[in-house]
């Protein structure tokens, strides 16, 4: 199980890295296929980098951003009191859940249920080989993808939460560490 | 003000303060306001995609991520030192000069004051404190503060964010942004140069002056990133997105190539880090723009342009309030909220008075900068105390100085639009 994690952690980092390193050769590409003689300019590499970022954000938050790497103002949940923090944290992963729950249906169907997501496509660029044009609806089926993981990452909290008790910051910890060395000097 | 707006904002600033993550708590409180007016809620979904996909200038955030990334992970840092110890290192003070000096050099290649402290800073954090002379509090400090010239410089990924909500042009915030970086750097080596001799704290070995030429020689290729990024943009041969992806080349090529300090595994680690801050930068980038979204639909900028221009308030009156608002809102908001969300309520009153928005633009980065810096709440504090260890009540208690000549700086630059506004002007610049 533990290696199994592993390997899913390094599965999702490797396709993350890559898809970013793919908007970077795409962009030295295009700029390339400009001012080299005899090089038509390429057409269709903004859609591909636009998409590629947008799937970098959807996966990325996903899957490899872990807890204390997002944006979250703090201040009160580390001057709190520790039952006190197990009730907030619990109360942001009950109200996620809820809005995720309460939202997906009506995005999951506008996403995949609908005939115009399908038969609108993206313009411009096509799959290599078939030659097929890709629906739209890809381009936000990542966010919904983050919906769901979204939902199964916060229920796994709420568990982790009542059996552990409050997560800890990166922050909090190492405020935690450097009052322990002050303690040692003392 | 609608009742469903009041619920959304409930949502979103009880969650966000009790520790959900911004950007979650921002994409309740919209699932909040569209549930509550009985909109469509996939709505929240799709517009983020769109806007994220449509926003070809953000593209510019990864690649300066991944560019600073390079900078940071070569030897490239300890060359820069070097260099800067010959030129400043003589002065009473002299790593403190050091410090400052380094920073400005550093801006120019990293768009982001977090990796700047984290990476050259955590270094001369441990030389001055080995030399015996400062203490670590003030080492800390003199960093913190002396990090926060990063996204004034260019390449700055704040400076690309006011440029997609005010459609002012990135380049001329480029360039608008180098004088206020550079009297960012004077007025603290002054406050250091102060605080140095009071206390005494001593100047370091002087390199002989012939040995100045050949150490300037080694440093040059990483002192040319600034002028790459805005010769690429000024000359019209990239657009800045691509001038970007133009700078993390270069960075790769001066790391790997000239200073040989990158080897292939050490940049797939870069590229998952930058993967991972990109897309954690994004989402909250992506929730911010559909806040934005749900303000604007509510009217609330015109609102506030309506409310000001009732009051007859003068243009300089009216810049004064707002930085007031943003060192404020600073001190608990990160900069890349306030640009996003907050700065677009005030754009269409900016225009209404006629203030120029370059301007506007610089005066706002440099203060959110400032707000990085400032108890109780600066991220720039705690990366510091994070990666040194350093206690945060010593480095609280020497940041206060600093901290009062950079807002010295920043009025000053209110005051007198000309700092900010003469270089873009010499290159062309109408406003």
């Amino acid at each position: 199980m533990k290696t199994l994690s592993k390997w899913f952690t390094r599965g999702t980092e490797f396709i993350a890295a890559m898809a970013l390193a793919a908007i970077f050769i795409t962009f030295l590409l295009q700029i390339l296929f400009r001012y080299v003689p005899f090089l038509e300019p390429i057409g269709w590499s903004v859609v591909l980098i636009s998409l590629l970022w947008v799937f970098v954000i959807f996966f990325g938050c996903s899957f490899i951003v872990r807890e204390q790497d997002h944006v979250t103002f703090d201040v009160v949940y580390l001057a709190a009191p520790r039952p006190l923090r197990k009730i907030l944290a619990l109360i942001t992963a009950v109200l996620v859940v809820a809005a995720m729950v309460y939202a997906f249906p009506a995005t999951y169907e506008t996403v995949f249920a609908n005939r115009l997501m399908e038969l609108k496509k993206i313009q411009t660029i096509r799959v290599p080989i078939t030659g097929d044009r890709i629906a739209i609806k890809w381009l936000f089926a990542p966010f919904v993808m983050l919906m769901a993981v979204v939902t199964l990452r916060y229920l796994w909290r709420i568990y982790t939460v009542l059996r552990f008790g409050p997560p800890e910051t990166e922050i909090d910890m190492l405020i935690g560490n450097v009052a322990d060395d002050e303690e040692a000097q003392q | 003000m609608s009742f469903e707006l009041i619920m959304g904002m409930i949502a979103l600033f009880g969650m966000a303060a009790i520790g959900t993550p911004v950007a979650y708590a921002i994409i309740v409180g919209v699932l909040v306001y569209l549930g509550v007016s009985g909109q469509d809620l996939a709505i929240a979904g799709t517009t983020m995609v769109q806007r994220l996909f449509d926003g070809f200038l953000l593209l510019a955030v990864p690649l300066f991520i991944a560019s600073a990334n390079i900078m940071n992970a070569g030897s490239i840092s300890d060359r820069l030192l070097q260099f800067c110890i010959a030129l400043v290192g003589r002065f009473r003070g002299g790593m403190g000069h050091v410090n400052v000096v380094a920073s400005l050099i550093f801006s120019g290649m990293s768009g982001s004051a977090v990796a700047d402290a984290a990476g050259i800073g955590k270094i001369i954090i441990d030389m001055m404190v080995k030399s015996g002379r400062y203490t670590r509090g003030y080492a800390a400090a003199i960093t913190a503060a002396t990090a926060t010239i990063g996204p004034i410089i260019p390449p700055s990924i704040p400076m690309v964010l006011y440029a997609l909500v005010s459609n002012a042009s990135v380049g001329d915030l480029f360039l608008a942004g180098i004088v206020p970086g550079l009297v960012m750097g004077v007025v603290l080596m002054g406050m250091n140069s102060l605080i140095s001799h009071r206390r005494g704290f001593g100047q370091e070995e002087p390199v002989p002056l012939r040995e100045i030429p050949g150490l300037t020689v080694r440093a040059t290729p990483a002192l040319l990133m600034p002028v790459i990024l805005l010769g690429c943009i000024y000359t019209g041969v990239t657009t800045p997105t691509e001038a970007a992806a133009i700078a993390a080349l270069y960075a790769l090529m001066v790391a790997a190539g000239l200073y040989r300090a990158i080897k292939l595994k050490t940049l797939y680690q870069i590229f998952v880090e930058s993967a991972r801050s990109a897309a954690s930068v994004g989402l909250v980038i992506g929730a911010s723009m559909i806040l934005t979204y749900i303000v604007i639909q509510e009217n609330v900028p015109q609102a506030i342009s309506d409310m000001f221009s009732g009051a007859e308030i003068s243009p300089l009156m009216f810049m004064i309030l707002v930085n007031i608002l943003v060192l404020l809102l600073g001190c608990i908001l990160d900069a890349t909220v306030i640009i996003l969300v907050i700065i677009p309520l005030f754009i269409p009153t900016c225009r209404e008075l006629g203030i120029d928005l370059v301007h506007f633009g610089v005066l706002i980065v440099v203060n959110s900068m400032i707000g990085l810096i400032t108890p109780p709440y600066g991220i720039l504090l705690f990366v510091i105390n994070a990666v040194t260890g350093i206690p945060l009540k010593e480095i609280i208690r020497e940041i206060w100085a600093f901290l009062a000549v950079l807002i010295g700086a920043l009025v000053t630059m209110i005051m007198f639009p000309g700092i900010v506004l003469w270089l873009p002007r010499v290159f062309g610049y109408g406003g």
